[in-house]
């Protein structure tokens, strides 16, 4: 079965500058405006040449359901289509996925994404997380985000008997390289040893391991063949984009890795036509927002075998330098604009293959992988591929 | 835009709900109330389910027969919380993930009924295939409350 029924290109991505939602001085609209306007200048298109929108969030966690606050932005001035994508955290890929879709399947020549700031004014965002969870079952006891992230480093380090310094070293390469990323919020660069001695908040992950509030939009645009080798001298091809979901209830989650995600990831490859990842993926963004997650996701995606996550991550290999760099741009864990952070990771690996990855580039990338994992306790992932490569 | 202090403004929504539970989630909580950790079982796959489902997702078909459980399950996985949040509970608790006894599916409860009084010390206590038991509360109203938490044996 032919997959994608025409090519799609990535042509202009933009991001703005992130910081805390506390210190955020910018209105949503702002944001979306400077991110769109970032992403129609490196398409060198203008916001009338767009033939539909993407909007992708969390209903409810904004604190207006709609998200007609930024429509502004979106050219709907000019009487385009607006879709309206939520899948929790995957919203993001799930939005690029639908972008996709409709520019392959030639409804649209030039679709835009846009990656809101969920969290963007709320002053205490645990208590709208809290909303997510199942009312009856889940939430009376005490379980937030955090905790759904703690479980699954938990089950993967007592299953493997790593320690919890093999589970913050990880989190050490993201502070490391956000520290490099003009685009990351949390920048200071958290060694291992500040990362083990900030507070426990939910064993085994300490604070620095979890990620902040952060407020900032992204943007990206996707064209078909002929718009894209128009446009732009180096589009960035999608190769293949899927997303695969579990049940909202957590009762059949195993917490000692992502089985979901290994599922999808075979689906994914076999579209993308990769056999080996390890060897034929060369840079990767991983959904982080609790830094041990990379690990799982190596062991999910095929980058090495169960129980081998820490050991790649000690072989060097999934650095900057390395031969697969994951999360270059110190990922989620430094940077969680809410939604937005689920449409950077695609925005992130585009760059990264353009080469215009400001001061966290990977050498000359060919091939990237974008992850996002999100939902009830990672109910949904997301999976895509892009090349520089044409076929 | 010239660099200038900007306003902030609060607001907020204050939001009530009110959920029916169905007759299966009904049957399952009223069975607590009774010290009962009742169990129901798909007719064709077999499976058991604790917490009850009002059907199977995998058949989709209805559980009819429902069976009583002695309550005892193990720790499938856990987390201890050290952070203090608002709405709650306050720190240290641990989450345990609870699969009673032959059940397919597992949910989220406390587990506690021992020495909490080194918080550090709490995760080297628990390892995961632990045995545990419901402990019972006083006061039961049909809820996930009415089992206090699950204690090792």
């Amino acid at each position: 079965m032919k997959y994608m029924n025409r090519k799609v290109a990535v042509i202009g991505v933009g991001n703005t500058e992130y910081t805390s939602n506390r210190r955020e001085t910018r209105t949503k609209a702002e944001l979306a405006y400077a991110a769109v306007k970032g992403a129609l200048g490196m398409a060198g298109i203008g916001l009338a040449d767009l033939e539909a929108t993407v909007f992708t969030s969390v209903d409810g966690f904004e604190g207006n359901v709609r998200p007609a606050r930024v429509l502004e932005a979106f050219g709907q001035g000019l009487n385009i289509p607006l879709i309206d994508v939520n899948t929790g955290g995957t919203a993001g890929g799930s939005g690029v996925k639908e972008a996709i879709h409709m520019v392959s399947a030639g409804l649209y020549d030039l679709v835009m994404v846009y990656g809101s700031p969920t969290f963007q004014g709320v002053v205490d965002n645990q208590q709208v997380l809290n909303t997510a969870s199942p009312p009856i079952f889940e939430k009376p006891f005490g379980l937030g985000a955090a905790h759904m992230g703690s479980l699954y480093c938990a089950g993967y380090m007592r299953k493997y008997n790593f320690t919890m310094e093999d589970l913050a070293m990880v989190s050490a390469k993201s502070h490391k390289n956000a520290a490099k990323n003009p685009y990351a919020h949390l920048r200071k660069g958290y060694t291992l040893e500040e990362i083990l001695n900030s507070p426990m908040v939910a064993w085994p992950l300490h604070m620095y391991e979890i990620c902040p509030n952060s407020s900032g939009a992204v943007a990206v645009i996707f064209a078909s063949e002929e718009k894209a080798k128009s446009l732009c001298s180096t589009p960035v091809w999608v190769k293949a984009i899927s997303s695969i979901t579990d049940t909202f209830l957590t009762g059949y989650r195993p917490y000692t890795g992502f089985p979901q995600l290994k599922i999808l990831a075979q689906r994914v490859y076999e579209r993308a036509g990769i056999t080996n990842p390890r060897k034929e993926i060369d840079v990767a963004e991983l959904f982080n927002p609790f830094g041990p997650f990379e690990l799982l996701e190596y062991e999910a995606l095929g980058f090495c075998g169960e129980g081998e996550g820490v050991g790649l991550l000690r072989s060097g290999a999934t650095e900057i330098n390395g031969d697969i760099p994951c999360n270059a741009s110190g990922g989620t864990l430094c940077t969680n604009s809410g939604i937005a952070a689920s449409v950077t990771r695609h925005a992130e690996v585009v760059l990264q293959l353009m080469g215009k990855a400001e001061g966290h580039q990977a050498k000359s990338p060919k091939t990237g992988l974008a992850h996002s994992w999100g939902g009830n306790d990672g109910q949904f992932h997301t999976v895509c591929i892009f090349s520089l490569e044409e076929d | 835009m010239e660099n200038i202090e900007v306003l902030k403004k609060e607001y907020n929504m204050h939001l009530d709900f009110s959920v029916s539970l169905g007759p299966a989630y009904t049957k399952w909580m009223m069975g607590l109330k009774d010290k009962k950790l009742l169990a129901n079982k798909c007719p064709k796959c077999g499976r058991l389910f604790v917490p009850a489902k009002p059907f199977c997702e995998i058949c989709f078909e209805e559980p009819r027969e429902w069976i009583e459980t002695d309550g005892t399950g193990t720790v499938e996985c856990f987390t201890v919380n050290y952070g203090t949040f608002r709405n709650f509970p306050d720190p240290p608790y641990v989450l345990g993930i609870i699969r009673v006894d032959g059940s397919a599916v597992s949910f989220v409860h406390w587990i506690a009924g021992f020495d909490y009084d080194n918080p550090e010390e709490i995760p080297d206590k628990i390892q995961i295939g632990m045995k545990v038991r419901p402990v019972w509360a006083e006061d039961r109203k049909g809820d996930l409350l009415d089992i206090k938490y699950f204690e090792p044996f």
